[in-house]
């Protein structure tokens, strides 16, 4: 038994050591070297703009998909919620919290968009 | 579409706490439902039927009212309600689990309802009710007799029911109709850009995203739609419609002329929900029950200001920060390459923006810690504002503290922007030895703390964010050996007016405004960097390529793959390179 389970420890660390070998191995470049595409400006934030509608002036919780909150706000039912948040290019969706319903919206486009209106 | 109603119970805790809507009623109502209309403030939903309504209470409870001896009366008990819809004898209520509960008549099946769970959304036609799933797909129960249940495939984001009919926004924006169109009613309107569809029993109408209505269905007034104004929320009755425009207005059109005019008592209501029943029209207040002691329309306990009506909210920046700090990076020797070093200027920020209730931009204040200064020369470092410098309100704002003490910020006029000079020059806080030996870039020289550098604007007229320029609220650059004009700008940000243009192009520069191509050189590489994190930046010489090791696939990739590569947590980097201290 003992020797069957070496055998197979054996392996699987054969078999991760073989993995690992596949990971491409990251090296320093020279700047020079570098061919950068025309239209990228080394952004590491985005700029979203915030487009929330709904029917009650309540709370407006957005946060991470991990539950941080990012920005919160009272509802405006006239005109809704209106503002820019910059954040990580690391972060592509957040999570929209009001009234009974909390969504989970993809910002990597730049926008957050969402009408709490057609859910009530 | 929805996902999931997941925190439903906690939310309708916070619904308690804020949610005070009350129901009116107008029209020409059965006189069980003007004289039975519940009591109470905290109402977030409402549906009218035929000489009946229905609410669902913040509790999460249903409360049907109307004309005596009604099935439809014997509301369901439960406390976890979230939607409510209301058909002709027969109402629909959506529960936070995703499952629906219909009561009243079943004359036509309208009670067998699905078991499905994942119900987003329901709406009750006649005799006959609709649902939208959280997948987005449809499903239909009660009278079919003109295949008004018999869905279409797809995905859809809303539904609506009439009589013989039914309607759907299809995830495409188009309005999609089945059953029996004996009104033109499945004559439905082209177009991709559907936001929100109601019926009820003969005609239809719908909003596109533009805020504008259209109807069609039987030919009577109720396809008097207004042409004018933008809608946010609508709903179509049996004999007339309601419209809620942006401006807060409610707008009806009607084949009965008691329909027609909105009375004055309820113009005078904060109506956010309306719904169309028999005859009449039901409309939910919206106000809070908190106090708003600035009354700037945000109640207190989300008010970060709640004594100033002026400002309400505040953000701050770089957001998902550990630290709470971002990283600015500078080379120096624009228009000329550098080392790539990136730290010839090194400076972390904090930019915390004070909202009004508005979401308008009423306060800026900016804290810098001036890390590194791996540069011979005694450069500046300047943010341009999209605003004019007689917008600042000069005495209420503070400009600026360096290092514990007044600090001199001048504000230069820039066209109709502003330049606030947050560092005239980096003399003013690090002796730099020269001859080699440089601030905080290299291990083997001591280290000195980070210097604390701030400034507080306040706007005299709070700036309107969807009106920023691309580049945003803020512009920030180096200003080589403090010359006015020798602007080193991050890659794709504008120069100021005050630049001089006599250098766009020279040595390594490719800067070229007709082109909005702004501080790169032919291959692209940038001068600056404005980094989400508090960055550990290379050592005197070290090329950013060389201490992170993700940095050129990421910028070679146009930022698409490795967009983490200044997280010394990610690997592979040489943290000999690395200024780590």
């Amino acid at each position: 038994m003992k020797r069957l389970i070496f055998f197979i420890l054996i392996v699987v660390l054969f078999l991760l050591g073989a993995c690992d070998d596949t990971k491409v191995k990251l090296t320093e470049v020279k700047m020079q070297d570098l061919v950068v595409p025309d239209n990228f400006n080394y952004e590491m934030n985005n700029q979203i703009d915030v487009n929330l509608q709904g029917a009650w002036r309540l709370p407006v919780y957005i946060k991470t998909t991990g539950g941080n909150l990012l920005f919160k706000a009272q509802m405006n039912p006239a005109s809704g919620i209106n503002t820019k948040l910059i954040l990580p290019n690391t972060i592509k969706e957040v999570v929209v919290e009001y009234q009974t319903f909390a969504e989970t919206i993809n910002v990597s486009g730049g926008n957050l968009d969402f009408n709490f209106r057609a859910e009530q | 579409m929805n996902k999931v109603l997941l925190i439903v119970t906690f939310s309708l805790i916070s619904f308690a706490l804020f949610a005070q809507g009350t129901i009116a009623v107008w029209g020409s109502p059965h006189n069980q439902v003007a004289r039975n209309v519940p009591e109470g403030d905290d109402f977030i939903d409402i549906a009218a039927g035929n000489k009946y309504g229905v609410a669902l209470r913040a509790d999460g409870s249903v409360v049907t009212w109307g004309q005596a001896n009604q099935l439809v009366n014997n509301s369901p008990a439960g406390n976890d309600f979230v939607a409510i819809s209301a058909g002709d004898q027969h109402a629909v209520a959506l529960k936070n689990d995703g499952t629906v509960v219909a009561w009243g008549s079943n004359s036509y099946g309208q009670l067998e309802v699905p078991t499905n769970s994942d119900i987003a959304k329901v709406a009750s036609g006649i005799y006959h009710s609709v649902a939208l799933r959280t997948n987005g797909e449809l499903i239909a129960w009660g009278n079919n007799s003109n295949g008004q249940c018999d869905v279409p495939s797809g995905t859809f984001i809303d539904v609506a029911a009439g009589n013989t009919f039914s309607l759907g926004i299809a995830s495409s924006g188009e309005i999609v109709a089945w059953g029996q169109g004996w009104n033109n009613e499945l004559n439905v309107p082209s177009g991709n850009d559907f936001v929100q569809v109601s019926a009820k029993f003969l005609h239809a109408i719908a909003r596109r995203s533009n805020g504008s209505i259209v109807a069609w269905g039987n030919n009577t007034e109720n396809l008097n739609a207004p042409t004018t104004g933008n809608y946010i929320d609508l709903e179509a009755g049996w004999q007339g419609n309601v419209a809620i425009r942006d401006d807060g207005e409610l707008v009806a059109w009607a084949n009965l002329w008691v329909l027609r005019t909105i009375p004055e008592w309820v113009q005078e209501l904060d109506i956010v929900k309306v719904s169309g029943g028999d005859a009449f029209f039901l409309g939910l207040t919206g106000e809070f029950g908190e106090s708003d002691a600035d009354s700037d329309g945000v109640a207190d306990s989300m008010d970060s200001y709640p004594d100033d009506p002026l400002r309400a909210y505040n953000l701050s920046y770089p957001l998902e920060s550990a630290t709470g700090w971002g990283t600015l990076a500078y080379e120096d020797l624009w228009p000329q390459k550098g080392d790539y070093d990136l730290n010839d200027l090194v400076l972390d920020y904090k930019i915390s923006l004070v909202l009004d209730a508005e979401m308008k931009v009423k306060d800026i204040q900016g804290d810098f810690m001036l890390r590194a200064v791996g540069a011979s020369k005694l450069n500046a470092f300047a943010i341009e504002f999209p605003f004019p410098t007689s917008n600042i309100d000069i005495p209420n704002s503070t400009l600026g503290v360096g290092d514990g003490s007044e600090y001199s910020m001048p504000v230069i006029e820039a066209g109709t922007n502003s330049i606030l000079k947050v560092i005239s020059s980096t003399a003013d806080f690090v002796n730099v030895p020269g001859n080699g030996v440089y601030w905080n870039t290299q291990m083997e020289q001591p280290y000195f703390d980070p210097i604390p550098i701030s400034f507080e604007i306040t706007l005299i007229e709070a700036l309107d964010q969807t009106t920023l320029p691309f580049w945003g609220f803020w512009n920030p650059y180096l200003m080589v050996d403090r010359i006015d004009g020798h602007e080193v700008h991050l890659p794709g940000y504008p120069p100021t007016v005050l630049a001089n243009e006599e250098l766009f192009g020279e040595e390594d520069d490719t800067t070229n405004p007709e082109m909005n191509r702004y501080y790169k050189t032919a291959s692209n590489l940038p001068w600056a960097l404005d980094l989400p994190i508090h960055w550990k930046y290379p050592i005197e010489m070290k090329e950013i390529s060389q201490a992170y090791y993700r940095f050129a696939p990421w910028a070679e990739s146009g930022g698409t793959i490795y967009q983490d590569w200044y997280d010394l947590g990610t690997g592979d980097l040489n943290l000999d390179f690395i200024y780590d201290r």
